[in-house]
C-alpha cells in the first residue's frame, strides 16, 4: 500500500482508543483496570458488529437495521432453546435468520435498485417491531435447563482469563482483514466502493459482492447478539438499540470513507475500542449515559467535519 | 514531429471587420506539462469555427479558458477588442460567452421552461418572495427556441421526454437568449444518433443565419466540421498545426490535420513497416 | 397525456388513502368516522413535519434527526417561556433556533460531502440527549402563569371543534405547496435534488439550496412542537420519537425518492393520514403498539418494492 506519505487512515482510532485508556487509568486507577476484563468484553461484540458494518461501508452501503438484527437474532437463538431445539440448531437457525436477513437487504438493494439506507431504515423498525412484540415489554430468557450445554458455555465462558467472545471476534478480525487484503472478494469489494462504475466496467460480479458483503454484516451482527445473550441470558424489547449508530461511527473513527472504497477490519475494532473506553470511563466516573450519547453524535459530526478540513487525513481516493 | 502551418487568410470581403473573440498566443500550463503552447485564433460574428483535434490536443483546455473555468498562463484573450480577465464562468457568460457542454446542464425532471430559465428565474411581485412568473417564462421559451427550429408545442413538457436534438437545441437557445454572442458547442454531435446529429447541424446553420452570433464548434467529425463550418483551426499537442477558411483548405488537407498532421500516406507506410517487422 | 391522474406522483397515495378511509368505515359500520377529528389532529402533528421532510428529500436530502429536533424544541419553547415569561417570543426563538440547527446539519453535508442520513443521525443522538437531560428523562410542562395566554390559545386551542393545529396544518401545507410550484426557492430545489451538476452549471449553488432546505425541515418540526405544546401543555423525553420514519415513510409514499428531484408536500401530508389511520385502526383493533412500528417500516419498503415494480426497472 502506497500510504506512506500520508497518516494512515486509522491513526485517529490508534490516537483516540490509546490517549482514552492512558488517561482514565490515570484518573481512576484500580476501577479502570479491574473494568479492563469487561471493556474488553464490551469491545468484542460491538467490534463484530462494526467489523461488519466497516467491511458494508467499504462497498459503498449502510446498513441501519444492524441494532435490531443483534437482538432479532438473539431473540430468535432464545425461542428456538426454549422450543427444546438445543444449543447447536438453535445457533444455526439463528446465524441462518440473520444471513437472511442480510441477503433480503442486499436483493431489495441491488436487484431492485433500492437505496440501501431506507431499506434498512425500514427494517430497523420491522425487526424492532417484532422484538417488542415477543418480548412483550419482559425480558425473555435462556431457559435453566440449557445454560449449562457446552455451547452456551463457550459462548459466555472465558479461557486464560479472557473472554471467549474476544477469541471469536479476534478469530473475525484475523479472517475479514484477510478477506479484505488477500482475496477475490476482497478485492471487488472495495473496487465496488471504491469506483462503482469502473468495477461494473471491468466485469466485477456487483450485486453477487454487495448482497454477500450485506450477509456478512448481518451474520456479524447476528452473531454478535448470540454471543451476547448467552452471557446476559435474557433479551428484552431494547436489546441493540442504538448499535446500528456506535457501530457506523466505530467504522468512521476506525477510517472508513463514508463514500465507500476506503476501509478496515483493524481500524473498525479500534474505533470501537475507543468508543467503548469512552463509555466505560464515563459510566465509572458516574457520568449521565446521555452525555455518551451525545458525545457519540458529537464525535461523529465531529470527525467528517475534521476530515473535511485537513485533506491530508482524507482518505486519497 | 511534422509540423506544417496554413496562412491564416485574410477575411473574404472582410464583411464582419474585426473578431468578436481573439485568442492570442495563449499558454497553459500545469506544473511541468504545458497543455496549450501559444495558441492563436479569431473568431468572428455570423460564422462557425470549427475546433479540430485528437484526445489530448488541447481543445478542452482552450474551450475550459474561454469560458473561464481556467485562467492562462501567458497570452491574451480579447473580446470585442478588449482584453478579457475571466475570474470564473459566471464572467465569461457576462462577457457574452455562453458554453453548451456535452452534458448540457439541463434537469430531465423539469419541465422546458423552467429548464430554460433555472437559475435566472423571471418573478413576479416582491423580489423576497421570488414568485415565478410562469406565463412569461413559458412564452419565452417557446418562442426562443421555436427561433431556432425546434418544433416544440408545450413549454410544459418535462425534458426526459425531449429528444437529444431537442435538448441540444433548448441548452443553445437558452445561452443565446442569456446574452451569448460567442456560442461554444462542445462535441454537440457526439452521443447522438444520424437523424438527431443532422437536427443539431440545422440548429447551427440557423444560429448561423442570424449572422450576430460566433459558433465556436469543437468536434472529432470530420464531416461534420465541413458542412457547417466557415473557418477552421486544428490542434495537436497544445499547438495550432493549421487553419484557414472553408476555401483555403481542400479536402485532404482537413483529413491530414485531423490526423494530427501528419500525411495518410506515411501513417499507411508506417503501419505496413509495422506489419511486416511483426 | 390520457390521464392526469395516472402521471401523478401522488397517485398511490391518494388510493391508499381513500381505500383506508373506506376499509376502516365499512370495518366499523361508520364508527371510524367519529375518530376522524383525533385521527386529524394525529395528522397535523406530524404532517407539519413531514413537509418538510418531503421538501427537503424533494432537495436530495434526508433528515434522520428531526424527532430529535421536535423534542429538543419543545422543551426549548418550555425553557424560553421560563425565561422570557412571553409566549410568541419563545415561539419564534424555538424555531431560530431549530433553523441554526437545520443549517448546521445542512452545511456539515454538502461542504463536507457525506451522506445527510448519517450526518443527521449524529445530530439525532445529539439533540435526544439533550432533551434527555433537560427532562431528566421525563416530562417538562407549560409554565402555569402562561397556560392561558392568547398566544397558547391561538396556536393550541379549537374554533367551531376544529383544533387550530390542524388549521396551521392546512396554510403550512398551501404555503409548501405554493413554494414548491410557484417560487424561485421551489424551483432551485427541484433543481438541486434531480441534478446538482446542471444547477450549479446554471448558476445555483446546491449547497445554499441545501442549506435552506435543511433549515426549513427544522424549523417546521420546531413549529410542529411549539403548536404540539400549546395544545397539549407538555413534552415527554421520547416525544418526536419514530418521527423520522413516519415522515420519511409519509414523504416516500407521497412522491418523494431518495435521489431527490421529485416530491410533493400536500402528498406527504395524505401519507401521514394513511400512516395515522392505520395506526389508529390497528389501536381499535386492539393490537400493541408494537405493531404500528414494524407496519410503518414494512410499508416504507413494501411502497419502494412495489413502485420499483411497477416502473419496472429491476437491476
Amino acid at each position: 500500500m502506497h500510504r506512506s506519505l500520508t497518516p494512515p487512515a486509522e491513526s485517529i482510532a490508534i490516537l483516540g482508543c490509546l490517549g482514552l485508556f492512558v488517561t482514565f487509568a490515570a484518573i481512576l486507577p484500580t476501577v479502570w483496570l479491574d473494568n479492563v476484563p469487561t471493556l474488553l468484553r464490551d469491545i468484542s461484540w460491538l467490534g463484530l458488529i462494526a467489523i461488519g458494518q466497516a467491511m458494508l461501508i467499504t462497498s459503498g452501503e449502510f446498513d441501519l437495521s444492524v441494532g435490531s438484527v443483534f437482538g432479532f437474532t438473539a431473540l430468535v437463538f432464545v425461542l428456538m432453546l426454549q422450543l427444546g431445539l438445543g444449543a447447536p440448531a438453535s445457533f444455526l437457525v439463528a446465524m441462518a435468520v440473520a444471513l437472511g436477513i442480510g441477503a433480503l437487504n442486499g436483493v431489495l438493494s441491488w436487484v431492485f435498485g433500492l437505496p440501501s439506507l431506507l431499506v434498512t431504515l425500514g427494517f430497523l423498525f420491522v425487526y424492532r417491531g417484532l422484538i417488542q412484540f415477543f418480548t412483550g415489554g419482559f425480558p425473555i430468557s435462556i431457559p435453566e435447563t440449557v445454560r449449562e450445554s457446552g455451547l452456551i458455555l463457550f459462548l459466555s465462558g472465558t479461557s486464560f482469563g479472557l473472554h471467549n467472545s474476544i477469541l471469536i471476534c479476534a478469530a473475525v478480525l484475523a479472517v475479514a482483514t484477510f478477506t479484505l487484503g488477500r482475496t477475490r472478494f476482497g478485492a471487488h469489494l472495495l473496487s465496488v466502493g471504491g469506483d462503482l462504475n469502473a468495477a461494473k466496467a471491468c466485469g466485477v460480479p456487483v450485486a453477487a459482492t454487495k448482497i454477500r458483503t450485506f450477509m456478512i454484516c448481518s451474520g456479524l451482527a447476528g452473531l454478535a447478539g448470540i454471543v451476547a445473550v448467552s452471557k446476559l441470558s435474557a433479551v428484552t424489547a431494547t436489546s441493540g438499540e442504538g448499535l446500528e449508530f456506535e457501530a457506523i461511527a466505530a467504522a468512521v473513527i476506525g477510517g472508513c470513507s463514508l463514500r465507500g472504497g476506503v476501509g478496515s477490519a483493524w481500524g473498525a475494532l479500534l474505533g470501537v475500542a475507543t468508543l467503548m473506553s469512552l463509555k466505560a470511563g464515563l459510566i465509572l466516573m458516574g457520568v449521565n449515559m446521555f452525555i455518551y450519547q451525545l458525545l457519540l453524535g458529537a464525535v461523529l459530526v465531529g470527525l467528517i467535519a475534521i476530515k473535511g478540513v485537513f485533506p491530508m487525513l482524507r482518505e486519497a481516493k | 514531429m511534422n509540423l506544417q502551418s496554413i496562412p491564416v487568410a485574410e477575411k473574404a470581403g472582410a464583411a464582419a471587420s474585426r473578431p468578436i473573440i481573439r485568442v492570442e498566443a495563449v499558454e497553459k500550463a500545469f506544473g511541468a506539462f504545458r497543455a496549450l503552447k501559444g495558441v492563436s485564433l479569431d473568431v468572428y460574428p455570423g460564422e462557425v469555427h470549427a475546433l479540430l483535434g485528437d484526445n489530448g490536443a488541447g481543445k478542452s483546455t482552450l474551450i475550459r479558458i474561454l469560458s473561464g473555468f481556467f485562467r492562462q498562463t501567458a497570452g491574451r484573450l480579447l473580446v470585442d477588442g478588449r482584453e478579457a480577465h475571466f475570474r470564473s464562468p459566471r464572467d465569461a457568460t457576462e462577457a457574452g460567452v455562453g458554453t453548451v457542454y456535452q452534458d448540457l446542464a439541463l434537469n430531465p425532471l423539469l419541465t422546458v421552461s423552467r429548464n430554460f430559465f433555472m437559475g435566472r428565474e423571471l418573478t413576479v411581485g416582491p423580489e423576497f418572495l421570488g414568485i415565478l412568473d410562469m406565463e412569461q417564462m413559458d412564452r419565452i421559451a417557446l418562442a426562443e427556441m421555436r427561433k431556432i427550429g425546434a418544433n416544440l408545442t408545450d413549454p410544459r413538457q418535462k425534458v426526459g421526454t425531449m429528444s437529444g436534438g431537442q435538448r441540444q437545441t433548448l441548452a443553445i437557445a437558452r445561452a443565446i437568449y442569456f446574452g451569448a454572442k460567442v456560442l461554444i458547442l462542445d462535441e454537440p454531435t457526439s452521443a447522438l444518433g444520424q437523424k438527431q446529429q443532422l437536427e443539431v447541424l440545422k440548429t447551427i446553420m440557423r444560429v448561423r443565419a442570424r449572422g450576430d452570433i460566433a459558433i465556436i464548434f469543437i468536434t472529432h467529425n470530420e464531416i461534420h466540421s465541413k458542412l457547417v463550418a466557415d473557418r477552421f483551426t486544428f490542434l495537436s499537442l497544445g499547438e495550432v498545426i493549421g487553419s484557414g477558411t472553408r476555401e483555403d483548405l481542400e479536402g485532404e488537407d482537413i483529413r491530414r490535420l485531423m490526423a494530427g498532421g501528419a500525411e495518410i500516406n506515411d501513417l499507411a507506410r508506417e503501419l505496413q513497416a509495422a506489419a511486416l517487422g511483426a | 397525456m390520457t390521464s392526469l391522474f395516472k402521471d401523478r406522483i401522488e397517485a398511490s397515495v391518494i388510493l391508499g388513502a381513500v381505500a383506508v378511509a373506506l376499509l376502516f368505515t365499512i370495518a366499523t359500520k361508520g364508527l371510524w368516522l367519529q375518530n376522524l377529528p383525533s385521527l386529524l389532529i394525529l395528522t397535523a402533528g406530524v404532517g407539519i413535519v413531514a413537509i418538510g421532510q418531503a421538501v427537503l428529500m424533494t432537495s436530495g436530502e434526508v433528515d434522520l434527526s428531526v424527532g430529535s429536533v421536535y423534542a429538543f424544541s419543545g422543551v426549548g419553547f418550555i425553557w424560553f417561556m421560563g425565561q422570557t415569561g412571553d409566549v410568541a417570543l419563545a415561539a419564534i426563538l424555538a424555531v431560530a433556533v431549530a433553523s441554526l440547527i437545520g443549517a448546521l446539519n445542512g452545511a456539515l453535508t454538502t461542504w463536507f460531502h457525506v451522506p445527510s442520513m448519517i450526518v443527521t443521525m449524529g445530530g439525532m443522538f445529539v439533540y435526544r440527549g439533550c432533551v434527555y437531560l433537560m427532562t431528566a428523562g421525563h416530562s417538562l410542562s407549560t409554565p402555569r402563569p402562561l397556560r392561558d395566554s392568547a398566544v397558547i390559545e391561538m396556536l393550541g386551542g379549537r374554533t367551531a371543534g376544529v383544533s387550530h393545529s390542524i388549521l396551521i396544518l392546512l396554510v403550512v401545507m398551501v404555503a409548501a405547496v405554493f413554494m414548491l410550484a410557484r417560487t424561485r426557492l421551489g424551483n432551485h430545489i427541484f433543481s438541486v435534488g434531480g441534478e446538482p451538476q446542471s444547477a450549479a452549471a446554471n448558476g445555483i449553488s446546491p449547497a445554499r439550496v441545501k442549506i435552506i432546505a435543511f433549515s426549513l425541515c427544522s424549523s417546521l418540526a420546531a413549529l410542529a412542537a411549539v403548536v404540539a405544546v400549546c395544545r397539549e401543555g407538555t413534552i415527554y423525553a421520547t416525544s418526536g420519537k419514530l418521527m423520522e420514519l413516519e415522515t420519511i415513510a409519509a414523504a416516500v409514499i407521497g412522491g418523494c425518492t431518495l435521489r431527490g428531484g421529485i416530491g410533493s408536500a400536500w402528498g406527504a401530508v395524505l401519507g401521514v393520514f394513511v400512516l395515522s389511520s392505520l395506526k389508529g385502526g390497528l389501536m381499535m383493533m386492539g393490537a400493541p403498539t408494537s405493531w404500528y412500528v414494524a407496519f410503518v417500516g414494512l410499508i416504507l419498503i413494501g411502497f419502494l418494492v412495489s413502485s420499483r415494480l411497477v416502473n419496472g426497472r429491476l437491476n
